[in-house]
């Protein structure tokens, strides 16, 4: 199908603008919000590394469900480092690195699965480490989880304004990351592994390393996102670590915003956690229903995403202007 | 010895439930290429459907059984005339997204409903058990898995020999190729789909007299499932009953050789596994 539609913001100069335009937004929002919604703020950001970094795996032709484990991972690293009397903060060092080396695990014993299968191993994987972290008491301290005292402060920043503020400096170094892979020869690469894998293969593609390799990369900002976490909740047990949920949020803000666009899924994270944040405060326990009704709203009323309905909108717009013009 | 050999026992019995949830799964991919992932939330109402009917209108739930297949039969060929049926040949990613809406709605619905407690079928059957020597075996369990066993025979006829079985068999196989000799596959799909969610609805029925009712229980019994199809083969009915017996004494054994804990994780283990040396299944063809 031969689609005539223009892409909006392909340029390095349009994807640079619309980059700052949401970054000043999401910083302003942030700075003076009071503590309730630099709270919001701080789920917006860390949805936004979530979907951006599912994004950046989907991009390379991988359904990626394991999101969760990896955020869960730096988590746990955060809360076990704090649990042992060392310096919790060393967490976000040590949080993406753990991540990274179980994505490469993953990747490798996954390199011959593509689709489905390789959704379901990585579903796999996230449930197993559940189950792992219930039956090692010892270390993350079961179904009981563990509690997280310190309090995070970077300089003069503390609490939560020092969470925000960590948590948009990850945000900018995975945009820079993907903006990369999206405007270097890079890009041609994964593009063509996405389409057909064979077709990239003869073209000289080293599909298999490439794979690891990006798998890795999501997976070490996603740890790190992760590593921050328990420094705003205080509080991680297995369940909340790797739900279902944190799989699943990436997919739904990428899918909402548009794939593959790298400014779609931070603008369906940022817009859709205020979302639910607004149902929740005016419908109470219903919210989780309206979630999944608006999930399966976006998959049959908008199934290329906003920025999708944007790109449909603006060809119809010139097509009508062009019209006008020659008739 | 005595306790391996119990164990085994409970195994093979507790596979009664995995067979079912399982083998609708895995025909809703054979036939649609569709993983659902809101099987589990199917089970669920079927479990629901059977406490009620045991609570308010004192049904047996054993009698149950075919009224359980019936409605869930009916809801399933609703949703995919409804919602389904848009998803059906899309991206694999719309078909996980939509089908888990479907189960975040489902789940949330059933909470609204009927609260998130804990509720159970206690009759007869429920609670008594039967003695063979040493062994001892509860007679729900053993009306579970003869169910299971009786249904996938049926299934097996259904698919094998009847009219309506072929035809859905030619739509696995090629649904251009049915469509060409006559065949429409939409209806096939919406039968497909209706028989995956009746079976479903059998599973959960049992689900209410050999364990609890919740809005919840369907999550692990789908997470199992997904283990035991790709343990089988997506798509192979009779690789789902294997896997499902595989899983069942597998998980009885580590109860009782490690602990109950390690036991939720052996089908995520044998899953892994299964994937990293053969990823299409002990009985899976090259589809998909």
């Amino acid at each position: 199908m031969v689609d005539r539609r223009r892409s909006l913001i392909t340029r390095p100069r349009e994807l640079l603008a619309a980059w700052l335009v949401i970054t000043a937004f999401v910083c302003v929002t942030g700075a003076v919000s009071g503590e309730y919604y630099l709270g919001i703020a701080i789920a917006g950001l860390s949805g936004a590394v979530l979907a951006l970094t599912w994004d950046m795996v989907a991009y390379s032709g991988q359904l990626s469900l394991a999101h969760t484990a990896f955020f869960g991972l730096g988590e746990y690293t955060t809360a076990i480092l704090g649990k042992h009397g060392v310096d919790p903060r060393f967490g976000l060092a040590l949080g993406g690195l753990v991540a990274a080396v179980a994505a490469v695990l993953i990747a490798l014993a996954c390199l011959r699965m593509s689709g489905v299968y390789f959704a379901i191993a990585t579903f796999a994987f996230a449930s197993t480490l559940i189950v792992i972290a219930d039956a090692l008491p010892g270390l993350t301290g079961g179904t009981l989880g563990i509690f997280l005292v310190n309090r995070f402060d970077i300089g003069i920043l503390n609490g939560r304004i020092a969470i925000f503020a960590a948590l948009a400096v990850i945000l900018q170094a995975a945009f820079a990351a993907y903006a990369f892979l999206h405007l270097s020869r890079w890009s041609l690469a994964l593009r063509t592994m996405r389409e057909n894998e064979g077709n990239a293969e003869l073209a000289g593609v080293n599909v298999r390393a490439l794979r690891v390799v990006v798998f890795a990369i999501s997976a070490f900002f996603v740890g790190t996102a992760g590593a921050v976490q328990p420094f705003f909740s205080s509080f991680i047990d297995p369940t909340s670590a790797f739900s279902l949920n944190q799989s699943i949020l990436p997919i739904v803000f990428s899918v909402f915003g548009g794939l593959y666009t790298i400014i779609g899924p931070v603008i369906g994270a940022v817009v859709l956690t205020r979302f639910t944040e607004y149902v929740r405060s005016a419908l109470g326990n219903a919210n989780a229903l309206v979630y999944g009704i608006a999930l399966m709203f976006i998959v049959l009323a908008l199934p290329d995403g906003v920025m999708g309905a944007l790109e449909r909108i603006t060809y119809w717009l010139d097509l009508h202007r062009r019209r006008v013009r020659f008739g | 010895m005595t306790l391996t050999l119990q164990a085994l026992i409970n195994g093979v019995l507790l596979s009664g439930i995995y067979i079912l949830a399982s083998s609708g799964l895995t025909l809703i991919f054979g036939v649609m290429g569709l993983i659902n992932f809101a099987q589990g939330e199917l089970i669920m109402l079927g479990a629901y459907l059977a406490y009620w009917a045991f609570e308010v209108l004192g049904v047996n739930a054993i009698a149950a059984i075919p009224v359980g297949f019936a409605v869930l039969f009916a809801a399933g060929v609703l949703m995919e005339r409804t919602i389904i049926r848009p998803v059906v040949g899309a991206s694999h990613l719309n078909q996980v997204l939509l089908t888990f809406g479907l189960a975040i709605v489902l789940q949330n619905a059933a909470t609204l409903l009927w609260s998130a407690d804990t509720r159970r079928v206690s009759a007869w059957y429920s609670e008594d058990g039967i003695s063979f020597g040493q062994f001892s075996v509860g007679v729900g369990r053993l009306i579970a898995f003869g169910t299971a066993i009786a249904v996938t025979v049926a299934l097996y006829f259904w698919l094998a020999r009847s009219a309506s079985g072929r035809r859905l068999r030619a739509v696995a196989q090629d649904p251009v190729g049915a469509r060409i000799v006559g065949i429409s596959p939409e209806r096939i799909n919406a039968l497909t789909f209706g028989v995956g969610s009746g079976l479903a609805g059998v599973a959960g029925v049992l689900v209410s007299f050999t364990l609890t009712v919740y809005p919840t229980v369907g999550l692990p019994l789908s997470l199992k499932a997904y283990a035991i199809v790709v343990l089988g083969g997506l798509g192979s009915v009779f690789g789902a009953v294997a896997g499902s017996i595989v899983l069942g004494v597998t998980e009885s054994l580590v109860d009782i050789w490690a602990s109950p804990s390690w036991s939720q994780g052996v089908a995520f283990g044998v899953l892994i596994l299964m994937l990293i040396i053969r990823p299409t299944g002990l009985f899976g063809s090259r589809r998909a």
